[in-house]
């Protein structure tokens, strides 16, 4: 029996060898957002150069304040708590690529991307100020589109999330109810829904999920997963900005594309004047062109200065900023950087260090 | 739970006296009723066990056993002189069982269980305060109701475990050597000497408690407890259980509690009889003596309703 | 007579044993005190570590109870983290409500078909089945909740959606004091689904508590009412029933504990909206989705709010099982082993160490007060001997009654056939060689990949919780059992000692990770695999302690006084004969531990918390199955991501099944040998 007691022993002793081994040496590490997690680890395992983990937005900034990661992926700015954590420590933003939120539907006889929102309507679905499909303030955008008499399931994300937050942020600006009734501004990762009939999930896929399985739905989903849950079909085209056509103005509608996601990150006058400065913190939601599509974002790898891996992170990023990591973006579901944010980029990449 | 109750007026115990450890002294005492002690082997025994001038290795004074706050051994003092066998009778639940296990305190195993008084192992207290409850197991073995080797342990092993346990350093040679001396000791060896390794759980019930008894032998005792060793057995071996007792005298002294009237009679040179008077009460020693004097001639009357099996 | 040979000179005769020292080598009780000082340190340690955990996680609630005050905080309505304006409201009663509604609804479904699966292997079923049948119940209880999870969100919500839409046509209007229970609009996540997976998850321990209690039916009850010309049924129902209904209401207050603590399978599937007295086929909330959900990205005050709710979920848990081994106890009739039967029930063991009914049992009926007397057979007109002796009603209630119980059986085994059809039919395609050497795919629409972070995660997590729990439970363990001596101090210790280890059966394993995460996450600032470890140990350790105390008993008492009488030391027993003679229980025990460990997510969640990389550094965070299949499910539901989703489910629960059957065996090979 001593000698099984000895088996035991040498047993968990073989099993400890194997633990603590490998790590990741001479690896840039990150972690972050989610959002934008696919782009960072296929470049990461194309260029052998770093790790990164999606954990979110949050944890990744609070992981980098710990100093336990290299650089943190997020897809909002720092709020004025989470500035705090870093001690004065200055934290450099630097733009990665441009994405879009889509608008996935799911009503019964609906297909083909043809439902159209404004954003006062789709604030007033997100906020329940409008609870059924049929409401007159949707069909009378839609002409000719038979909606069901039936209430609508907004599926919304359970857990805090960057992409909450520049819906959130694009709501609040365009809709008077959601502005209201949700969120009074700004990239708020939780915001309070008061959609009478909503489910909650967690991720965009979650979310996906979500407008899959339920009939009459309707939710909020970065264009990447959407496109991965065979949900871009069926998504709603967006309208910000009146054209003028014929005698009048008549809104022009925009789903997201290519096309339409380069315009809706191509900077205004004023923002190109901001980048010029060196603040690449830029919020491209509700885009004044109107072939833009309005709810087009863009994500951030957060530096922090003085930390001696720096080096490291300045070779990753330049790697992410280059055209072979750029130009693979579009088959994940999102544009690559270019212009004014692209330069600002390189910029604020070689100031690094 | 005993009860019994004392019948303090009746005890034949004689104030121990420390010093003695005289001459042995031979005695003439009253033979007793012949055919009931008859197989009991007429030592040169003074009739009084007590007696100063026979060598005592173990005796108690006024040792009382508990059970948390129940008493259920009222104050005996008993003195068990070297090389005999000691019987302890009386009805179930009288505390005789009790008695033996605190004196190599294993009664102090069982959760809330303590003894109060002196037992002596040679002029050293039992229960003193520098004496250790381990040390004092070794110097007094003891052999229990069931036959209880261990089971999946080799024969062989069963008898070095004491020993081992005492952290006896031996080659091979001496342990061959122990394993044949106590197996031939408990007459084991012509049975078992094919078999050492095998385990000890294929032994008939006989064989395994002369197994137990050549285990605790092992260790060289100084005294030998036995509770009941043979009730569990049937006939047959019980009667060569018997056999091995009275040769381990030679030895060892032994204190054997039974059940079995006539197996105290045969077995053994001394004879306390522990009784309780009423439910409740705790047991106490009403008559001490020469075996064939408690069976033959029992001066108190609860002794003899209880040998002539008028109750108990 | 012969002449009886002289006593041997005293002075020579004793030369050799004379005087017999009654002390100790200082090295013999050092020992001693060494194995003393190791149990008494092991279960100080442990007891120590997870007070001061439970004690950081409380101080992290202070926050809350100042802005919100405790009434005002469990009674809140709201939970508005980033309100429109004002400061952030906490309200913790919508997740009361919905864990309370969902455990409540799982029990309504459990608890009759844990009856019949029992009364069916007990005595309906032909003796050869009822062990294999009850076996099969048992492995449902091995099922990860995370693959629970993942069979309801892609199997049951798909299929069961037309019954909901029925149920909410035909009994939409229905009203109780203005709670519409089936009104419409229904969605994919809901109570009615969540009850129906989460009394498939609960049911296995309830079933394996009324088994047992069943089984103490003396057998002249049962001869009784069959004397009295009953058929099978009305022997059932007039002996059994009765005799184990303390036993059935401890046994789902029981499950009811379990339910209440059940995280990831409710997070997918109840639709995460919080509510009070909403509609049963729309969506809810429950306390430990919530905590699952949102404290890895929370700070400050919600984290607080959400720390809170982490302690309302303990409470709630503890009360709920306090009452259930108040009532089981009672059962097994006061005087019995204190708690034995809940303990076994929980770690699993119960069945692997079975017990001989103690004989009082059979003698009188365990329930001395408020015990339901056996009812008098109902009285039926003495009819005329022969075939036609039954009336038909009570043919027919006999054949209905017998009815119930085999679709109470249809109903444990039908979901575990179809939970492993499942994983069968789209995991195994995904499984060859480089799905046990590759990592996961980037691209989630990709077929080829593998789990390997995951797997030697899981093996590295498993080593860690193993290496702390397994040393520290068998010594916790000796130390309740073989140094702590009742009535006095170390009695007291021994039995407090307990005490916590049976509260730690019953905490949450989502509490679990909360406490982890306040208590070494946040404390090293970082996730690691560490912490992960950790947080897997705290679910072992009770698992372990338990197990081995039950097989420490078993330790034959005559076994310990041979090794004792013959002088051997405290710490030598223990080595030689204690340890060798429970060491088939213990192992069986820590494997039970390890399965029981290895499925877990909620633990994990915010503690390893996962990593998409071969990582082998235990300072970093660490990938592990549960939370892969957790991940592949929620995030990226794509065919090919649930293809290495249910691949890895497979895996998973190979690992778990062949755990706990080599610990079944262990623990038989071991009862064969003592047979002997």
């Amino acid at each position: 029996m001593n000698r099984s007691l000895r088996n035991v022993a040498l047993l968990s002793a073989a099993g400890l060898s194997l633990v603590g081994s490998a790590s990741a040496f001479g690896k840039a590490t990150g972690s972050g957002a989610t959002f934008p997690a696919i782009a960072y680890q296929t470049w990461c395992s194309d260029s052998g150069l770093c790790s990164y983990t999606g954990v979110g937005s949050g944890s990744g900034i609070k992981a980098l304040a710990a100093k336990t990661v290299n650089f943190a992926g997020s897809d909002v700015i720092m709020t004025d708590a989470q500035v705090a954590t870093y001690g004065g420590a200055n934290v450099t933003y630097v733009p990665t690529l441009l994405g879009a939120i889509a608008i996935p539907l799911n009503i019964s006889g609906v297909t083909g991307n043809k439902v159209k929102f404004d954003g006062s309507t789709l604030g007033d679905i997100f906020s329940g100020a409008i609870t059924a499909w049929n409401d007159p303030k949707i069909t009378k955008i839609n002409k000719g589109i038979a909606f069901p008499a039936a209430p609508i399931t907004v599926c919304v994300r359970s857990d805090a999330s960057g992409t909450s937050g520049n819906l959130s942020n694009f709501l609040s600006k365009v809709s008077a109810s959601y502005k209201a009734k949700v969120s009074a501004g700004g990239q708020n990762q939780t915001p309070a829904w008061t959609a009478p009939l909503k489910q909650s999930a967690s991720g965009n896929a979650g979310v996906a999920n979500c407008i899959n399985t339920n009939n009459n739905s309707i939710g909020y989903v970065d264009l990447g997963d959407a496109m991965r849950a065979g949900l871009t079909t069926n998504v709603a085209a967006i309208g910000q900005n009146r054209i003028v056509k014929g005698k009048g103005r008549v809104m022009q509608f925009v789903i997201p594309s290519t096309k339409s996601i380069q315009l809706g990150g191509t900077p205004t006058a004023a923002q190109t004047a901001k980048i010029k400065a060196g603040d690449l913190k830029i919020d491209f939601t509700a885009s004044p062109n109107s072939n833009a599509y309005p709810i087009t974002t863009t994500t951030f790898i957060l530096v922090r200065a003085g930390m001696p891996n720096n080096g490291e992170v300045s070779q990753v990023l330049s790697y992410f900023l280059g055209k072979p990591a750029q130009s693979k973006l579009e088959s994940l579901g999102f544009v690559a950087l270019s212009g004014a944010l692209r330069t600002g980029a390189n910029k604020a990449l070689s100031n690094l260090g | 739970m005993t009860d019994p109750h004392s019948s303090g007026s009746d005890e034949a115990v004689a104030e121990p006296q420390l010093e003695a450890r005289g001459a042995p002294a031979q005695s003439s005492m009253p033979v007793g009723n012949a055919t009931l002690a008859s197989e009991a082997p007429a030592t040169s025994a003074l009739a009084d066990p007590n007696d100063p001038s026979l060598v005592h290795p173990m005796r108690t004074l006024d040792l009382s056993c508990y059970f948390g706050s129940h008493k259920v051994v009222e104050g005996i003092s008993l003195a068990f002189p070297a090389n005999t066998v000691t019987a302890l009778i009386g009805p179930s639940g009288c505390g005789k069982s009790t008695f033996l296990r605190s004196l190599n305190r294993m009664h102090e195993l069982v959760p809330g269980a303590r003894a109060e008084g002196t037992v002596l192992l040679h002029d050293q207290d039992v229960y003193g305060k520098d004496a250790d409850p381990v040390a004092v197991r070794r110097a007094v073995g003891m052999v229990f109701q069931r036959p209880n080797p261990f089971p999946t342990k080799s024969i062989a092993d069963n008898i070095w475990a004491g020993p081992k346990f005492n952290r006896v350093k031996g080659g091979k040679a001496e342990r061959d050597d122990v394993v044949e001396r106590t197996l031939r000791g408990a007459g084991l060896w012509d049975e078992v000497k094919n078999r050492l390794t095998a385990p000890a759980g294929g032994l008939s019930g006989g064989q395994q408690q002369r197994l137990c008894i050549a285990r605790a032998l092992a260790v060289e005792p100084d005294v030998l407890l036995m509770d009941e060793p043979c009730s569990a057995l049937d006939p047959q071996s019980t009667l060569r259980i018997e056999d091995l007792i009275r040769e381990l005298k030679d030895r060892v002294t032994v204190i054997i509690v039974t059940h079995n009237m006539q197996q105290a009679a045969r077995v053994s040179d001394y004879t306390g009889v522990i009784t309780i008077e009423n439910e409740g009460e705790p047991g106490c020693l009403i008559e001490t003596g020469l075996t064939r004097d408690v069976f033959g001639n029992p001066k108190h009357s609860r002794t003899e309703a209880y040998v002539t099996g008028r109750f108990g | 007579m012969t002449p009886p040979p002289p006593p041997a000179p005293p002075d020579e005769a004793l030369a050799r044993q004379f005087p017999s020292p009654l002390r100790r080598t200082g090295s013999s009780v050092a020992a001693d005190r060494t194995y003393v000082g190791l149990a008494v340190g092991a279960a100080v340690i442990a007891v120590a570590f997870v007070g001061y955990l439970i004690w950081n996680t409380v101080a992290q609630t202070g926050e809350v109870w100042s802005t919100f005050g405790v009434w005002g905080f469990l009674t809140g309505e709201q939970w508005l983290p980033t309100p429109v304006s004002g400061a952030p409201i906490f309200g913790a009663l919508p997740f009361i409500y919905g864990t309370l509604m969902t455990s409540i609804l799982a029990l309504m479904i459990a608890v009759p078909a844990a009856i019949g699966i029992a009364l069916a292997t007990v005595v309906l079923l032909p003796k050869k089945l009822r062990g294999p049948i009850g076996a099969m119940i048992n492995l449902l209880a091995a099922v990860p909740s995370v693959i629970f999870g993942l069979w309801g969100l892609t199997v049951l919500v798909p299929f069961l959606k037309p019954a909901l839409e029925w149920l909410s046509t035909t009994f939409g209007g229905l009203s109780i004091f203005g709670w519409h229970p089936f009104e419409g609009p229904i969605t994919s996540g809901s109570y009615l689904i969540s009850a129906l997976v989460l009394a498939i998850m609960v049911l296995p321990i309830i079933t394996a508590i009324i088994r047992e209690v069943l089984l103490t039916v003396p057998r002249d009850q049962q001869e009784a009412a069959y004397a009295l010309g009953a058929t099978r049924w009305e022997m059932v129902r007039n002996s059994m029933l009765p005799w184990a209904r303390s036993g059935i209401v401890g046994a789902s207050a029981l499950g009811l504990g379990r339910a209440v603590g059940e995280t990831i399978a409710i997070a997918l599937l109840l639709g995460n909206s919080p509510g009070i007295f909403t509609s049963l086929v729309g969506p809810g909330s429950t306390l430990a989705s919530i905590i699952a959900l949102q404290t890895g990205e929370a700070s400050g005050l919600q984290l607080s709010a959400l720390t809170a709710l982490a302690v309302v979920l303990f409470v709630l848990a503890f009360g709920i099982n306090a009452l259930a081994r108040l009532l089981v106890r009672r059962h097994e009739g006061g005087a019995a082993r204190k708690g034995g039967l809940v303990s076994r029930a929980v770690t699993g063991i119960v069945g692997l160490f079975p017990r001989r009914a103690p004989k009082n049992v059979q003698a009188s009926p365990p329930l001395a007060a408020g015990a339901p007397p056996p009812p008098p057979p109902r009285r039926e007109p003495a009819t005329i001997s022969g075939s036609e002796s039954l009336s038909r009603s009570r043919r027919v209630r006999s054949r209905l009654g017998e009815g119930v119980v085999w679709f109470s059986l249809a109903f444990g085994m039908v979901p575990l056939i179809l939970v492993i059809w499942e994983m069968i039919r789209v995991g195994l395609p995904a499984i060859s060689g480089s799905f046990f050497t590759e990592l996961p795919p980037t691209d989630p629409s990709s077929y080829a990949g593998g789990i390997s972070n995951a797997l030697v995660g899981t093996l590295i997590l498993m080593g860690i919780a193993t290496l702390i729990a397994a040393p520290l439970g068998i010594l916790t363990a000796l130390f309740i059992r073989d140094v702590a001596r009742p009535g006095t101090i170390s009695g007291k210790i021994g039995s407090a000692v307990g005490f916590v280890v049976d509260i730690l059966l019953g905490v949450p394993s989502i509490v679990v990770g909360l406490i982890v995460y306040l208590g070494v996450v946040i404390v090293m600032g970082h996730f690691s695999a560490w912490a992960g470890g950790i947080a897997l140990a705290i679910i072992m350790f009770p698992v372990v302690v338990r197990a081995s105390d039950e097989v420490l008993q078993l330790v034959p008492q005559a076994q310990k006084e041979a090794a004792m009488a013959l002088g051997a030391p405290k710490w030598r027993t223990t080595l030689a004969i204690v340890i060798p003679a429970a060491l088939p229980g213990i192992i069986t025990g820590v494997l039970l531990g390890v399965a029981r460990a290895s499925g877990e997510t909620a633990p994990l969640l915010f503690t390893s918390l996962g990593n998409q990389f071969f990582s082998t550094a235990l300072n970093e965070p660490i990938s592990a199955i549960p939370q892969l299949i957790y991940q592949r499910t929620i995030q990226v539901a794509t065919p090919a991501s649930l293809q290495l989703a249910w691949g890895a489910a497979l895996v998973l629960v190979a690992i778990i099944f062949i755990l706990n059957i080599g610990g079944a065996l262990i623990s038989r090979r071991s009862r064969t040998l003592e047979a002997r």
